[in-house]
């Protein structure tokens, strides 16, 4: 009997404090533990409190009274000891419980939020150190170029109309190449091809090309300008540094479903070693393990009078 | 002193850079092309053979650079530099010695340079150009090869192959297998460009690539030499002694 006594008080009273417990997690957002001073904190939690204890106290004796009044003897045999300031106290621990447990809860959602910035912002940081990667195109060659056609214009108006268009060709497939994540290898080796008609016509019989590309290979994907830098690494090593120039070798074949591209070189051996050159190829390098991770790689050699950047990379179409 | 046309040479690898200076110096009656370089080699040639009074000179050329070929000359004729390059400008127009043609250049530009190097040509006016040129190469960098000039040929040797550097009143002596090459410089100036971990002052008057040396021989009380591979002895002072000791 006394069982269910209990229950017919307990039951809805705790239904009703657990209810209003929930207004625990309004005071702990009002007051961020991070940023409130401290005795303003305490001062709110105190009457947050002190004030939903009490009122649950008076309603518990509100309660208890009742029941006491309406029910029959044969219900409730033996009169009711209530004690106001326990219950009070027992709801102030149950209060104080769920106010932890909503700083707690606070903390796991602002640190998952912070996460997800963190993540965000991240991803922001990379592309735009792609967009300024892929802005690796050398100014000195765009001023040697237009020296070049202020030297045609003259004597030559055919050839520095021509060198003009290729100009506008190169670079305007550059930013349109550039915009996108991956290109096909046809689109990258086209650009390829303008850069070294302009530079045939400043170099002159100088610079000579031997190409060997597999044309099946023309539909995979890369990301853009990843063989510019290199080509133009070895124009200026190879062509630019030598006396009477020499030959530039490309290569690119497919082999176990790895595609691998090959641009040759000759070098001065009596010319110090660039100090500048490592920086181009270590973002070629960079760009290729954000698309392809570990399935990519670029490594050079140097032996001797010719020196090697090869590329390989996973093959994958559209 | 009527007639006498300005010798001018033209420097630049790119057949089209050299292409459209002579079209603009055409214009000009007082100036007389001697000669066309596409690098550095053939340039140290043509002015030691021709004596220019003028040189358009391009920077960037294979072999040596134009700050090289002038490091190699002993009389600087007037220079006008033509480069695409601006980041070697700011430097000479601090010392307000040459001027400077970026590619591509106007006429009329081409026309203030060529005015400013003809007024320069009458004051005899390089003195601040000799100083450009040694603040452009002895720079920070280590030195990596040297470059002597033997009548109108260059030697190019790569500092590993140096034994030791010997001074010789305003000379140093190159000693490269075996053989010696003189070039006016200082050997204190030599001794901060080059690698301290390879080469030693042993001496004053020597500089010791440390790979030559066979072993260290006591010659008299607190005297010593430097028994080199092939034979050769060379005099160590106390200080140079201590220096060796803290290397070995």
């Amino acid at each position: 009997m006394s069982f269910f006594y209990a229950a017919l008080f307990a039951l809805p009273m705790f239904l009703l404090l657990g209810d209003v417990n929930l207004s625990s997690w309004y005071v702990a957002k009002a007051f961020p533990l991070s940023v409130s001073k401290w005795w303003k904190l305490l001062a709110a939690l105190a009457f947050s409190t002190l004030f939903i204890s009490a009122c649950w106290g008076l309603i518990c004796w509100g309660w208890v009274s009742g029941i006491e009044q309406y029910s029959s003897a044969v219900l409730i045999p033996e009169k009711t000891i209530f004690h106001f300031g326990i219950v009070t106290l027992f709801g102030a621990q149950l209060y104080l419980l769920s106010v932890g447990l909503s700083y707690f809860l606070i903390t796991f959602e602002t640190s998952r939020n912070a996460e997800r910035n963190a993540y965000e912002l991240q991803l922001l940081a990379q592309s735009a150190e792609l967009k300024a990667l892929r802005m690796q195109i050398n100014p000195h060659f765009l001023f040697n170029s237009l020296n070049s056609i202020n030297a045609l214009i003259s004597h030559n108006p055919e050839k520095a109309r021509e060198m003009t268009t290729l100009l506008a060709d190169f670079f305007r497939k550059g930013l349109q190449y550039g915009a996108k994540e991956m290109i096909t290898l046809g689109d990258e080796f086209s650009l390829l091809k303008d850069y070294l008609d302009i530079e045939a016509i400043r170099f002159g019989s100088r610079l000579r090309v031997e190409q060997q590309i597999d044309a099946n290979l023309l539909h995979v994907l890369i990301p853009p300008l990843i063989l510019q830098p290199l080509l133009e690494n070895a124009i200026k090593h190879g062509i630019a540094n030598t006396l009477s120039g020499g030959t530039i070798r490309m290569h690119a074949e497919e082999k176990n479903g790895q595609v691998f591209v090959l641009i040759e070189n000759p070098l001065d051996t009596e010319t110090p070693k660039n100090k500048g050159a490592g920086v181009g190829l270590d973002n070629v390098r960079k760009r290729l393990n954000m698309v392809f991770h570990n399935a990519s790689d670029l490594q050079t050699y140097r032996d001797g009078s010719t020196f090697r950047a090869l590329v390989y990379f996973p093959v994958s179409k559209k | 002193m009527k007639t006498t046309k300005i010798k001018t040479l033209i420097v630049d690898d790119e057949e089209l850079a050299r292409t459209l200076v002579r079209e603009y110096l055409d214009a000009y009656d007082s100036i007389e092309i001697v000669a066309e370089c596409a690098n550095g080699f053939d340039a140290v040639k043509a002015v030691t053979e021709l004596q220019p009074d003028l040189i358009f000179l391009d920077i960037q050329m294979p072999k040596l650079s134009g700050f090289e070929v002038l490091e190699l000359l002993d009389e600087l004729p007037v220079i006008v530099f033509v480069t695409a390059f601006d980041q070697y400008a700011l430097k000479a127009f601090d010392v307000h010695a040459v001027d400077y043609l970026l590619k591509p250049f106007t006429k009329d530009r081409f026309a203030d340079a060529l005015q400013r190097a003809l007024e320069n040509i009458n004051k005899k006016n390089t003195s601040s150009l000799r100083h450009l040129v040694e603040e452009t190469t002895s720079s920070d960098e280590l030195l990596e090869r040297v470059l002597i000039k033997e009548g109108s040929k260059v030697l190019v040797i790569p500092v590993g192959k140096i034994d030791y550097l010997e001074a010789q009143d305003d000379y140093v002596n190159f000693r490269v297998e075996g053989k010696s090459h003189l070039k006016q410089q200082r050997l204190s100036t030599l001794e901060n460009q080059l690698d301290k971990k390879q080469f030693v002052r042993i001496h004053r008057s020597y500089i010791l690539n440390i790979e030559r040396l066979a072993k260290i021989e006591l010659y008299a009380k607190d005297s010593r030499v430097a028994l080199l591979k092939d034979g050769t002895k060379l005099p160590i002072s106390r200080t140079g002694y201590d220096k060796l000791k803290e290397m070995l």
